[in-house]
């Protein structure tokens, strides 16, 4: 797939290269130089600590999180006690979330029936934070990793699920006719008819749940934790360390932006096809 | 790029709300009376705890408007918002913790405390267990893990101090952040082998889970503890000296009638510390209100602060209690 001749609307999106990517970073640069100016020449004395410019916020990111030896890929100490462990959960709890929520959906979109009988349960589920149930989740599994994870999972199974049902409800009648005329059996009809024509919806449900769990994994952080992102944030603030908590807000958004582009790229590759049919329609 | 287009977007318009945030300060002086108070409408922010009853006795007495004021008081979740909530302006004066005032200090923030609110005692602020728990003695907590609602907070500079005078390793103590709400499922399910309590949480403990007291953490160094004051912002005291000044003295009225008479405070009570019931009220446990407003207090808090290394070294408390 990756021979293939480049085709014009592709040539288009990737710009002239580096210049496009310079110039889409240019509007950041200017918006991060604008904070710069606000925070060092408004922002009246009472309330200068709490905005602390962008420069320190940088510096304070560099030494808290990233200035730690090679040996250890430049994380400091209190990235390895505080960012990987929440890194850890946020991934399982999203990875768990989706093993259970792609089949299940998929399942339930293709059936007639099942659907109509599930189909409240899951609206009602989906409609409560799941920050509201912790309590109950401490009561369940006490302060461990299983339950700041299960928060995740029942936060962000519920997008997933929806946009899998919606994936697989969507698949063109005729596509399956075909598959049938062809005499492709049950199984070979899901992998090379249903998924594929499910996976768009599957991967918007992907990302939807992806900035969902970061922000419930730093919520399950504040309660009896010992480490994590969240317990760093949720310290600082009450400590008045006001610049290590803006580097944790602006870690937060790196982690985010990061994983959000890993998984663009997962998605361009697995559904390339799919572009490439989209621009001969 | 849509999502980096549209986080472009989100960071302006968070940074607009911000700047117009910053450019509407507190509003501009209302009274033009050259004795009376420069501001006469006065928003108090006010932690839950048993010491706020005086600004209620305040209102409810009319001490306030004897000054010419009027006080609406706003109930605060916790310290940081005390500090926050104040510097922002939403807030006049707040009613706080001498730890997080002193702390916010010592990391640039202007702040003044105005006014001295409370004393601990002992028996008031306490280290539980639930019933069926094998730690009874102090030497128990050696390795385990409290629940506190603030393990950066006085909370937890009391309790280490308690530990380390009763020959505990208060380093081999794991303090935890828990809310009140959630602390009686985390004691009853083992997440936390005991709780840091104070009234009205500690006589609900003790009613459902049949907790048990193992360490009183005021006693010895810690009698009679500050533990709690009244702040403004630097710039409102420099703004409005005679305002601050009439608060000081309704407040300190308040705060003789508080000390001698329990009965008003326990009548106070239930009217903002929600779920506290009148019967309840006569019955939990209460320290000191602070007869005179003594500015040695906050100097005393910043050295015991400094001896527990929550601040890493001599702090003059001079410029926040001017």
């Amino acid at each position: 797939m990756s021979g293939r001749r480049t085709t014009a609307p592709a040539r288009r999106r990737a710009g002239s290269g580096l210049a496009g990517t310079a110039l889409r970073w240019s509007v950041f640069l200017v918006v991060v130089g604008f904070w710069q100016l606000v925070t060092t020449t408004l922002t009246p004395a009472d309330y200068a600590p709490y905005f602390p410019p962008p420069s320190t916020i940088a510096r304070t990111l560099y030494e808290t999180w990233f200035s730690g030896p090679v040996s250890h890929g430049f994380l400091t100490g209190t990235a390895i006690h505080d960012l990987l462990p929440s890194l850890g959960r946020l991934l399982g709890g999203w990875a768990l979330a989706a093993a259970v929520g792609i089949p299940a959906g998929v399942a339930l979109g293709r059936s007639r029936h099942a659907i109509e009988y599930v189909r409240p349960l899951v609206h009602f589920a989906r409609s409560i934070p799941a920050t509201t149930l912790i309590p109950v989740f401490v009561v369940l599994f006490r302060f461990s990793t299983t339950m700041r994870v299960s928060v995740i999972v029942f936060g962000v199974v519920w997008p997933i699920l929806l946009n899998a049902i919606e994936g697989a409800r969507q698949v063109e009648p005729a596509q399956l006719d075909i598959a049938r005329v062809f005499k492709l059996g049950r199984q070979t009809r899901l992998w090379l008819v249903v998924v594929p024509a499910a996976a768009p919806r599957i991967f918007a449900g992907l990302r939807i749940s992806l900035s969902l769990s970061i922000i419930l994994m730093v919520t399950s952080e504040l309660v009896g934790a010992t480490d994590g992102i969240g317990f760093f944030l949720s310290n600082a603030k009450k400590g008045f360390e006001l610049p290590e908590m803006w580097s944790a807000i602006v870690l937060l958004g790196i982690v985010g932006y990061v994983l959000n582009t890993a998984l663009l790229a997962v998605e361009r590759r697995v559904l390339g096809w799919q572009y490439d049919a989209e621009e001969y329609r | 790029m849509s999502t980096l287009r549209h986080r472009v977007a989100t960071i302006a318009l968070a940074f607009l709300t911000l700047s117009v945030a910053a450019c509407g300060g507190s509003g501009a002086p209302e009274g033009n009376d050259a004795r009376g108070p420069e501001r006469t409408d006065l928003r108090v922010g006010v932690l839950p705890t048993w010491d706020a009853a005086a600004v209620y006795l305040a209102v409810d007495r009319g001490y306030f408007k004897a000054e010419g004021l009027t006080v609406t008081p706003v109930v605060l979740a916790n310290a940081e918002e005390a500090v926050s909530r104040n510097l922002s302006g939403a807030i006049d004066i707040a009613h706080d913790g001498y730890v997080t005032p002193i702390l916010a200090a010592s990391k640039g923030l202007r702040l003044r405390i105005i006014v001295d609110s409370a004393r601990a005692k002992r028996g008031m602020y306490v280290i539980v267990t639930p019933n069926a728990s094998a730690i009874h003695a102090p030497k128990d907590l050696a390795g385990t893990t409290i629940g506190m609602t603030n393990s950066k907070g006085l909370p937890a500079l009391l309790t280490r101090a308690a530990l380390r005078s009763s020959g505990v390793d208060a380093a081999g103590v794991r303090f935890v952040d828990v809310t009140y709400p959630t602390m009686g499922a985390a004691l009853q399910n083992g997440s936390v082998d005991a709780s840091f309590a104070t009234d009205p949480f500690l006589s609900r403990f003790r009613q459902t889970l049949g907790a048990r007291v193992v360490l009183d953490t005021i006693g010895g160094r810690t009698d009679d503890f500050p533990i709690g004051c009244y702040h403004t912002t630097e710039r409102f005291a420099k703004q409005n000296p005679r305002t601050v000044a009439a608060f000081q003295r309704a407040m300190a009225r308040a705060q003789q009638l508080a000390k001698r008479d329990r009965h008003a405070v326990t009548r106070i009570l239930p009217s903002y510390i929600s779920g506290l019931t009148p019967q309840g009220a006569d019955t939990i446990t209460i320290g000191e209100f602070s007869p005179s407003n003594d500015k040695s207090l906050a100097q005393r808090v910043a050295d015991f602060m400094t001896q527990q290394h929550v601040l890493p070294g001599h702090f003059d408390v001079a410029g926040l209690v001017a």
